[in-house]
């Protein structure tokens, strides 16, 4: 059975998990973590409390690990990331993000798939509301001598209203043959054809804009039962959302 | 009560082009009527110009639905006041499931919420009945779906809503001949049961065939050129649609296919050979 932690966390933290553990953490003012998780199970959710601007800095590496990491920025204040992983022997790492956007957001992952038989897949999720301004880079690498190994990563934005700015980067660096890689980038605002069949099923505008609004921003209600005191992230952004999709 | 479309002299222009030219129709409550004719003659177009699909435009005639103007209705008041059109090319909602979706819209035409439990019973009994996969329901919204299974979730989200009367267009392709069966079942079922009328555009016989229609119409050139009953589906099988272009004086409406350019020459034979 996995270890459930809770941690609030602000400033340094080094994060050493050698036992398969799952993790709620709170970031509550600038923070920068360091990870070193090997041997185990690792499911991480990242979330934030507090208002006022914030910035995520995250290192690490993952040794003979599986790991999925699940952020969740849906503040209207300022937001960087800046998270950098190397993922070796035999690890994979999952990694699902959702970030609304009303303001400036600047996120970038630098993930190194460094070593054989090693798996990545990233999936950013973004709502970018009128005048907001995102600036998303994901860079991914399969790395030479990392034989074997997957790497896919996808992202979608959509906007509402008028953004001042979504800039989304997909980049892959392959240095490896035998290796699996893509990516998939989607960014625009709602598909009218979607609207009308949304509408054809007796949805309005609004109720349909709820939807897919929902679709983005919210994980799985069943992942927060995996984590330790999550009610209270849950319930925020389930509120963060209905507030959104009432305007 | 019946329930009763009628579509008057109905005119309706994609852009520039004209597609329907007068066309006139009326379905009641239990009434399946097949809706055939050459592609491009405006199928498709009436039961996307019914629906209120903001491509076409209505230039003139008249949609009433129980007396009630539909044209002056959103497209959703129109599925609310009970049309249901099965799409040929069902849209990809990712990021929705098809239980999130279809609750939405079962509760939409509900004054109080369905309770979750009643709601997942009845979907997890339908989709059961349609020989679908179990896990449809929290897959999104024919997000990878095969032709097929786009089809049956039509079918799925018909027999969920219950409309008064469904429009079908070509939700027969794609379908193998065991699936065409289920589908037809079901779509029989409600027409038994709800008394549903049926307006269903299909090119294959062996659909008709199944589905027993009442009424039978021919689309060409915009019009409703010809009418009977299941008898003229069958002439249509085996003759096609000749006798009626030569009776009719008309001649086959060709696919546009779009135009093509030329950018010029960038490289010169000079007559060299390379070897």
């Amino acid at each position: 059975m996995a270890e459930s932690r809770f941690l609030q966390v602000s400033g340094k933290t080094e994060l050493h998990l050698q036992e398969s553990t799952v993790v709620t953490l709170v970031i509550s003012g600038d923070t920068e973590i360091d990870y070193d998780l090997r041997d185990g199970r690792y499911g991480i959710l990242i979330g934030r409390k507090g208002k006022g601007a914030l910035s995520l800095k995250e290192t690490g590496v993952l040794r003979n690990a599986e790991v999925k990491i699940t952020y969740l920025e849906l503040s209207e204040e300022e937001f960087s990331q800046d998270t950098s992983l190397e993922v070796k022997e035999g690890s994979s790492l999952e990694i699902a993000s959702y970030y609304l956007v009303s303001g400036k957001k600047k996120v970038l992952y630098d993930i190194r798939n460094s070593e054989r038989h090693t798996g990545t897949d990233v999936v950013n999720q973004a709502v970018c509301l009128d005048g907001s301004d995102l600036f998303l880079e994901v860079t991914g690498s399969i790395e030479r001598g990392a034989k074997g190994s997957r790497l896919v990563q996808r992202s979608r934005c959509l906007s509402i209203g008028k953004p001042k700015r979504i800039h989304a980067a997909p980049i892959l660096k392959i240095d490896e043959n035998d290796v699996e890689a893509g990516h998939a980038l989607s960014s625009g605002t709602i598909d009218d054809e979607i609207l009308y069949y949304m509408n054809a099923r007796g949805l309005d505008r609004r109720q349909a804009l709820s939807l897919l609004i929902r679709g983005y921003l919210l994980p799985d209600a069943e992942l927060y039962q995996e984590y330790p005191h999550s009610k209270e992230l849950f319930e925020e952004t389930e509120r963060k959302v209905d507030i959104l999709c009432s305007m | 009560m019946s329930d009763t479309l009628t579509i008057k002299d109905l005119h309706v222009s994609a852009g520039e082009k004209e597609i329907l030219k007068g066309l006139s129709l009326e379905v009641s409550s239990g009434e399946i009527h097949a809706i055939m004719g050459p592609n491009g003659n405006g199928k498709s177009t009436l039961l996307q110009a019914i629906m209120g699909h903001p491509a076409y435009t209505v230039t003139a005639g008249s949609i009433l639905f129980n007396g009630e103007d539909v044209l002056s209705m959103s497209v959703d008041q129109r599925s609310r006041a009970g049309l249901f059109l099965g799409m040929q090319y069902p849209a990809e909602i990712p990021g929705v499931t098809n239980a999130d979706f279809l609750r939405a819209a079962v509760n939409a035409r509900r004054e109080e919420s369905i309770s979750l439990f009643r709601f997942a019973k009845q979907l997890e009994g339908e989709i059961r009945e349609l020989g679908m996969k179990s896990d449809l329901a929290h897959r999104f919204v024919n997000d990878g779906f095969s032709g097929g299974e786009k089809k049956r979730n039509e079918i799925l989200q018909m027999v969920m809503l219950k409309p008064k009367l469904a429009m079908l267009d070509e939700i027969d392709s794609g379908l193998d001949i065991d699936a065409i069966k289920v589908v037809a079942d079901a779509l029989n079922k409600l027409r038994e049961e709800d008394q549903m009328g049926m307006m269903v555009v299909s090119h294959y016989e062996r659909f008709f065939q199944l589905m027993k229609p009442t009424h039978a119409h021919v689309i060409m050139d915009g019009r409703i050129v010809v009418e009977g009953d299941y008898e003229l589906v069958e002439k249509v099988d085996t003759e096609g649609y000749d006798w009626l272009y030569k009776e009719l004086k008309l001649e086959p409406v060709l696919p546009e296919r779009p135009m093509t350019y030329s950018l010029g020459v960038c490289a010169r034979n000079t007559g060299a050979r390379h070897g």
